[in-house]
C-alpha cells in the first residue's frame, strides 16, 4: 500500500494505492466550521446534488447512467466532526480490468459533473428536483421520533448541550427547512464550493501519476485558501448533580441514555487511555456493563457505551422496562464507580488492548475505513496506524483509574415507554 | 478436500469437503487480508417447531430456535465464549432466522484455538432451569425493542395476513407469551434434533493457514449424529392470502405501506430455483426501483419517499414484498397494484440488470465478509454453492423473464397500512 498527499493550495489530493481491491473509490470531502442554521440546508444540498445534474436532469436518467457504468455507486453524506460540518460525495466503481476500457474515466467525468455541474438554471436549482428533495427531507424530519434509539440520543444531547454543537440535531430542523428556497440553496452551494476546505481521496489498484492527472483534470484548482483547524470541543463547566429528564412515549421499551463529559483530557488520554476505558466498561459483550446489567441481572438486551473523542463525550445507552429504571441506574452507577476504584483486572486491560489491536489490523480491509483513518490522521495529526499499538501498550491501570476520575455524569435521560 | 471451480474474475479460491458424518465444510483462504471469519451453522431456524425426533413427536413454542441460540453462550465452566474470545481480540456473535442459525467468529490471531473453541462450544450445550429462566428477561427486552420499530412490526403483521399455516407467519423471536413457556427440555430436544453434523455447515474465509484448518477439521470426523431420524412436520401452505387488507393506527408520524404478492411456487416450475430469484429481483428493480418510470412519477407527485423490497421463499410459496412510506398511502397502494398488473422488462433493461449483478458479485469478492455472505447465503438458500454466478447471470433470457412475469399471481395480494395516531401534516 502506498499513500501520497498533495496540497494543491485550494484542495488536497490523497492517493492510496492498494491492489487488494477490484474497485476504485473517489471521495470528495468538504468541511466548514459548524453553524446551527447551516445544518439543514447542508443536508438538503447533500441529497440534492446526487439526485440529478445538468446533463442528467432527473433521478431516473442519473440512475440509468450509473447502472450502465457497471453500477457505479454515487452517494453522499453529511455529518459533524467536532466543531465542523463535513460533507462527502463518493464514487465507487469497478476498475477497468473488470469492466471495459474507459469505464472509470467515464464514471469520473460523470461524478465530477454531479458535484460541479448541478441542475441549475436562472440562478436557481431545478424546481422539480428541489420539490422532491423538499418533500423527502420534510418527511425525514417529521419521522425522526420513530426511531426510538436515535431519538433518545438526540433528546439527551439537546438537553445536555444547549449552546454547543454537540447538542445540535444532525438531521436538521423543520423550521430551517421552511426557509430554504431554490435560490438561496444555490447561494449556499456556491458559498460551499468557494469557502469550504476540500479534500479528494482516491483508493484502489491505481496508477498514482495517471490518477493525479485525472483528478486535476476534472476538479480544477480554485483559489488558495488558508485552513483554520480547531476540531475538539472542550467543556468548561460540569454539573455537580446530574440533570434528570424523563419524557413519555407510547412505546414498549424505555430508552435510557446517560451523557458523560470528559474533562481536561490529555492527547494521550483521549487517543489511547479512553479507548481502553470504553472497551472495559461498555465496549462489547465482554464488558462490565454487559456482564452485570444484562447477563447477571437480565435487565436489558442492549447496553453499552460509546465515545466521541472530538466532543470529549461518552454516551451510555440501554433499552429497559420502565419499572427497572432505578435498579438499572444503580447498577450502572456502581459499574462506572468501580472503574475509578480500580475494580478491573490486568486481564481486562489485556483483552481491551487485543480488541483495539484487532480493529487496527482490520482497517486495511475496507476502503472506507482507510479513507476515514487517513483523513482524521491528516486533520488531527494523530499517530500513524503502525505506531498506535505500541503506544496503547504503554497504558497502565493507573492511567485508566486517573482517566475515570475525569468522567463526569452530566445528564440522565429516559424516553419512557408507557405502552 | 476438493477445489471448487469458481470463475477467475471473482478471484477467490474455495475448497469443499463433506465429512462422513455429513458436516459440509468450505474453506476460502484470502491471504491478502488481515482477518478471518468463521461461520458454524445449522439448517435449523424458527420455523421448525413441530418434528419427529426418532419415534418421538415434539412440539415447541415459537421462538425456541432463537432462544436456543442465546443459550449456547452458556458454558458449564462459566467461561463464556465472549470472555474466551475477547482475550485474543476476537469478536463472536450469532444469529437466527426462519431457516438457519449461525455462530460466527471474526478475528485476526489465534486461529486454531479459536476454531477449536467454536466447535467445542457449539457442540456442548449446557441448559439448566435457572439459566433458561434468566434469559427470559433479556429476550423479552429484545422482542420489545423490535416491536417499537415500525418496519419490523409492520413486517410481523403482514405475515399474519399472508400465511395460513406456514411458520413464516410468526416472528423469529416469538412473542413474550411463547418465551414464558420455553423450557430446558424444549432446548435439548431441538438441540438433539438439529445440531447434528449432517444438518450443519462450517465456512471459513480470510487469512488463515489452510493446513491448520485441515488439522482441526480432521477432529470433526469424530462428531456423531445424536439423532437417528429427524423429520420436520410442515403444513402445506395454500396460495390464497389470509386477509387482503388491514389498516392500523400506530405510534408513527409518517404512514407506511407493506404489500405482499403471494404465488404458488409450482407456477414457476419451468425455471430453476437459482434463476427464479434473479428474475424476480430484476423484475422488482426495473419496475419499482429508483431507475423505474413508476419511481420517477411517484416521487415527483410526492407519493413515495423511502422504499425497499425483498423476496421470500417458503416450501410452497414465493412472496414478493414491497414497502413504501408515503403521505398519500392509498394512492401508493393503488399505483403499486396497477404496476403489478403491468410488469415488464425490456432486453435493454435485462442487459443493464445483468451488468449490475456482475459488478456487485465481483465487488463482493473483495471482502472477507462479502465472500462469507455469498457462500453462507447460497448454502442457506440452496444447500449448495453457486460457483459460476457470472455465467448464470449471462444465461438469463427475455423469454424466461416473460414467463416469470406471466406466472406471478398478480391478484393475490395482502396489504398492511400503518397510519399515525395523530396526523401532523
Amino acid at each position: 500500500m502506498e499513500y501520497i498527499k498533495k496540497n494543491l493550495g485550494s484542495y488536497n489530493i490523497h492517493l492510496i494505492k492498494n491492489d487488494n481491491f477490484k474497485g476504485i473509490i473517489v471521495k470528495v470531502l468538504f468541511k466548514e466550521k459548524i453553524k446551527k442554521e447551516n445544518i439543514t440546508i447542508r443536508n438538503f444540498l447533500t441529497s440534492l446534488l446526487v439526485y440529478s445534474s445538468k446533463n442528467y436532469n432527473t433521478k431516473r436518467k442519473m440512475e440509468i447512467e450509473r447502472e450502465n457504468l457497471y453500477d457505479a455507486g454515487i452517494y453522499s453524506e453529511s455529518g459533524r466532526i467536532g466543531n465542523y460540518l463535513s460533507t462527502s460525495i463518493s464514487l465507487s466503481v469497478l476498475n477497468d480490468n473488470y469492466t471495459e476500457k474507459g469505464n472509470f474515466e467515464k464514471a469520473l467525468k460523470f461524478f465530477s459533473e454531479v458535484i460541479l455541474n448541478p441542475n441549475v438554471s436562472d440562478f436557481a436549482f431545478d424546481e422539480k428536483t428541489f420539490n422532491i428533495i423538499m418533500n423527502d427531507v420534510a418527511l425525514k424530519l417529521t419521522s425522526v421520533k420513530e426511531n426510538k434509539a436515535s431519538y433518545s440520543v438526540i433528546r439527551c444531547l439537546e438537553e445536555s448541550f444547549k449552546d454547543s454543537p454537540i447538542g445540535y440535531r444532525g438531521v436538521g430542523y423543520l423550521e430551517d427547512l421552511k426557509k430554504i428556497t431554490k435560490e438561496n440553496l444555490l447561494d449556499y452551494y456556491n458559498y460551499m464550493l468557494k469557502n469550504d476546505d476540500m479534500d479528494i481521496f482516491v483508493i484502489g489498484d491505481i496508477d498514482i501519476l495517471e490518477m493525479d492527472k485525472s483528478i486535476r483534470k476534472y476538479f480544477k484548482s480554485r483559489k488558495y485558501k488558508k485552513r483554520e483547524e480547531d476540531f475538539i470541543i472542550e467543556h468548561k463547566k460540569k454539573r455537580l448533580i446530574p440533570k434528570k429528564i424523563i419524557e413519555k412515549d407510547n412505546s414498549n421499551q424505555s430508552k435510557l441514555v446517560l451523557a458523560y463529559k470528559l474533562m481536561n483530557l490529555t492527547d494521550f488520554e483521549r487517543n489511547y487511555v479512553l479507548s481502553l476505558y470504553n472497551i472495559i466498561l461498555g465496549g462489547g459483550p465482554d464488558s462490565k456493563l454487559f456482564k452485570d446489567v444484562r447477563e447477571k441481572n437480565s435487565l436489558c438486551y442492549t447496553i453499552g457505551t460509546n465515545i466521541s473523542k472530538l466532543d470529549n463525550l461518552m454516551l451510555l445507552r440501554a433499552g429497559i422496562t420502565r419499572n427497572n429504571y432505578e435498579k438499572t441506574l444503580k447498577l450502572i452507577n456502581k459499574n462506572v464507580k468501580n472503574m475509578s476504584k480500580g475494580k478491573f483486572s490486568l486481564e481486562d486491560i489485556n483483552s481491551a488492548v487485543e480488541m483495539y489491536s484487532s480493529s487496527l489490523k482490520t482497517i486495511v480491509e475496507s476502503e472506507e475505513e482507510l479513507i476515514g483513518t487517513y483523513y482524521i490522521m491528516d486533520l488531527l495529526k494523530t499517530d500513524p496506524i503502525d505506531k498506535r499499538l505500541e503506544k496503547m501498550k504503554e497504558v497502565t491501570k493507573e492511567d485508566i483509574i486517573n482517566l475515570s476520575k475525569k468522567v463526569k455524569l452530566e445528564t440522565i435521560y429516559m424516553l419512557e415507554g408507557v405502552k | 478436500m476438493k477445489k471448487l471451480n469458481y470463475e477467475d474474475k471473482l478471484g477467490i479460491t474455495v475448497y469443499n469437503e463433506k465429512l462422513k458424518n455429513g458436516l459440509d465444510i468450505y474453506l476460502a483462504p484470502m491471504l491478502n487480508k488481515t482477518k478471518y471469519f468463521m461461520t458454524y451453522g445449522t439448517y435449523y431456524g424458527s420455523t421448525s417447531t413441530h418434528f419427529m425426533l426418532d419415534d418421538k413427536e415434539i412440539k415447541v413454542p415459537n421462538g425456541t430456535a432463537h432462544f436456543l441460540e442465546h443459550k449456547m453462550f452458556e458454558e458449564e465452566d462459566k467461561v463464556d465464549p465472549f470472555s474466551f474470545y475477547s482475550k485474543s481480540g476476537t469478536d463472536c456473535n450469532a444469529s437466527t432466522n426462519y431457516t438457519s442459525t449461525k455462530y460466527i467468529v471474526e478475528g485476526t490471531k489465534c486461529f486454531k484455538e479459536n476454531l477449536e473453541y467454536l466447535i467445542k462450544y457449539v457442540n456442548s450445550p449446557y441448559f439448566t432451569n435457572s439459566n433458561v429462566e434468566k434469559e427470559k428477561g433479556i429476550i423479552k427486552e429484545e422482542i420489545k425493542m423490535y416491536k417499537d420499530d415500525p418496519e419490523s412490526s409492520i413486517d410481523d403483521l403482514i405475515r399474519m395476513n399472508l400465511y395460513h399455516k406456514d411458520n413464516h407467519k410468526y416472528d423469529v423471536a416469538g412473542e413474550v407469551e411463547d418465551i414464558n413457556k420455553i423450557t430446558k427440555e424444549d432446548l435439548y430436544n431441538c438441540y438433539n434434533a438439529f445440531y447434528n453434523p449432517n444438518n450443519m455447515f462450517l465456512v471459513i474465509v480470510g487469512n488463515f493457514d489452510i493446513e491448520e484448518a485441515k488439522a482441526v477439521i480432521e477432529t470433526l470426523n469424530t462428531l456423531e449424529n445424536k439423532a437417528r431420524n429427524v423429520k420436520v412436520i410442515n403444513k402445506k401452505e395454500e396460495e390464497s392470502v389470509v386477509k387482503e387488507y388491514e389498516e392500523k393506527k400506530e405510534n408513527i408520524l409518517v404512514p407506511k405501506v407493506l404489500m405482499g404478492i403471494k404465488t404458488d411456487i409450482k407456477k414457476f416450475k419451468k425455471i430453476d430455483k437459482y434463476k427464479l430469484n434473479l428474475y424476480l429481483n430484476i423484475i422488482i428493480h426495473i419496475n419499482f426501483g429508483p431507475s423505474s418510470l413508476l419511481y420517477e412519477k411517484l416521487t415527483e407527485d410526492n407519493i413515495l419517499s423511502d422504499s425497499y423490497s425483498f423476496l421470500e421463499t417458503l416450501d410452497d410459496i414465493k412472496t414478493i414484498y414491497l414497502y413504501g412510506e408515503s403521505i398519500n398511502p392509498d394512492k401508493l397502494i393503488e399505483e403499486y397494484k396497477n404496476k403489478i398488473k403491468d410488469l415488464s422488462v425490456t432486453q435493454e433493461e435485462l442487459e443493464r440488470a445483468i451488468k449490475i449483478m456482475k459488478a456487485s458479485e465481483i465487488r463482493m469478492c473483495d471482502y472477507v465478509d462479502g465472500v462469507t455472505s455469498s457462500i453462507v447465503g447460497d448454502l442457506t438458500r440452496y444447500k449448495k454453492v453457486i460457483t459460476k454466478p457470472l455465467e448464470l447471470f449471462d444465461s438469463l433470457t427475455l423469454d424466461e423473464m416473460k414467463y416469470v412475469i406471466e406466472s406471478i399471481n398478480k391478484e393475490n395480494i395482502s396489504v398492511v397500512k400503518y397510519m399515525p395516531q395523530n396526523i401532523s401534516f
